[in-house]
């Protein structure tokens, strides 16, 4: 519209204050929908585990914190009955199991399966 | 070590008391280098949260922008892995971060005392945090709580097993989360020291003097590495005090 805008500059005035505030409203739209967005990315992307060395002594310590926590159970259960090696052995292979079974569960969380974290339990819903 | 001036790596861990013995209740709670390097921790802290934030202004300076990004790091690990509710742990989890990192980055000092390479500091902040989950969990759950222990969807047979599996994995956590930090900070400081401690005797050991700068090299790579790993444990011990969190806020997985 190039006729109104010298004959009258006081509406023109208006129209740029207007614009302005389009402007500024559709920079707040902008940032809180990409605030939203980047919300729900960290929602569904894996959670835990942006640098992989961070991962890799996670998943190291994991492995002997099993083994040790299932060792010092059966130790606590063989003084106990006085059953000396028998459960010590039994809970530390649970133990190693236990171990492998959370650095399995890290590499499935951090891989390309969101799902498996967040998908079972009814109180997840509150999310 | 066989000879007389033998490498002492474990010294720089050595707990001294600084003050006269004071007793509490039976306890020795004597002021040890320990205590003092925790002060000199806190007191860091309080001074960059203090005057970071004092001054507001809209373009930060350096501190400012230094408490603003420690802030902002904090506050993006929990949400990314609690979501929003998480805020309300922020204060443990910001002051545990705080902590762990300003403690590592100060052990790097030279002939400063690592309080993290102590098991019972790290320890103790694992128990803080796992205490704070079951109470927290029970508090929030009650009883559903317990359901972290056992995942939907099993067939009966293998359930006691699984169950098993998960008590031992749920107790494992502190200790995992207290060996890996002492056991990095540890482990760094005493590969520091006897690198440090070959290029001294190598020096002094005639012709094999100019092998010295071997261990040298490696010495400055392994402050790097160590610097690095300062900051990764103290990110790893949060992301992972979040994760706990995570499960006392939304218990079944």
């Amino acid at each position: 519209m190039p006729d109104n805008g010298p004959a009258k500059p006081e509406k023109g005035g208006e129209e740029a204050a207007l614009r302005k505030r389009l402007d500024a409203l559709k920079a707040d739209l902008g940032e809180v929908i990409a605030e939203e967005r980047k919300e729900e990315q960290r929602k569904t992307s894996a959670a835990v585990g942006d640098s992989g060395l961070a991962t890799g002594m996670r998943a190291a310590s994991e492995l002997a914190a099993g083994v040790l926590v299932g060792g010092a159970i059966g130790y606590l259960i063989d003084m106990q009955l006085g059953s000396m090696p028998l459960f010590l052995i039994i809970m530390m292979m649970f133990g190693m199991g236990t171990g492998f079974w959370n650095m399995y569960r890290m590499s499935a969380r951090t891989g390309s399966t969101p799902g498996k974290t967040d998908g079972t339990g009814g109180t997840s819903a509150s999310s | 070590m066989a000879s007389g001036n033998a490498i002492d790596p474990m010294h720089q861990f050595e707990v001294t008391k600084l003050l006269p013995k004071m007793e509490f209740f039976g306890f020795d709670i004597s002021f040890t280098n320990a205590s003092l390097w925790m002060v000199i921790t806190v007191a860091v802290i309080a001074l960059i949260m203090v005057f970071g934030t004092s001054k507001r202004e809209i373009v930060p300076g350096r501190l400012q922008s230094l408490a603003e990004m420690a802030y902002e790091f904090v506050a993006s690990t929990l949400t990314g892995v609690t979501g929003k509710e998480g805020m309300r742990f922020f204060p443990l989890v910001f002051s545990l971060f705080m902590f762990v990192l300003v403690a590592n980055f100060l052990g790097m000092l030279p002939g400063s005392f690592t309080v993290t390479s102590h098991i019972i500091v790290t320890a103790a902040f694992a128990l803080l945090v796992i205490g704070t989950v079951v109470v927290y969990g029970f508090m929030r759950h009650g009883t559903h709580f317990l359901g972290l222990f056992v995942p939907s969807g099993l067939p009966a047979l293998l359930l006691p097993f699984i169950v098993l599996i998960e008590v031992i994995s749920f107790l494992s956590r502190p200790v995992s989360l207290a060996l890996r930090l002492f056991g990095n900070m540890l482990a760094g400081h005493v590969a520091l020291k006897l690198f440090g401690a070959f290029t001294v005797s190598l020096l002094s050991a005639g012709a094999y003097a100019a092998l010295a700068p071997l261990p040298l090299i490696t010495a400055v790579a392994l402050t790097a590495l160590e610097v690095l790993v300062a900051f990764l444990q103290a990110y790893v011990f949060t992301i992972l005090t979040c994760v706990y969190l995570n499960d006392a806020l939304h218990p079944g997985h």
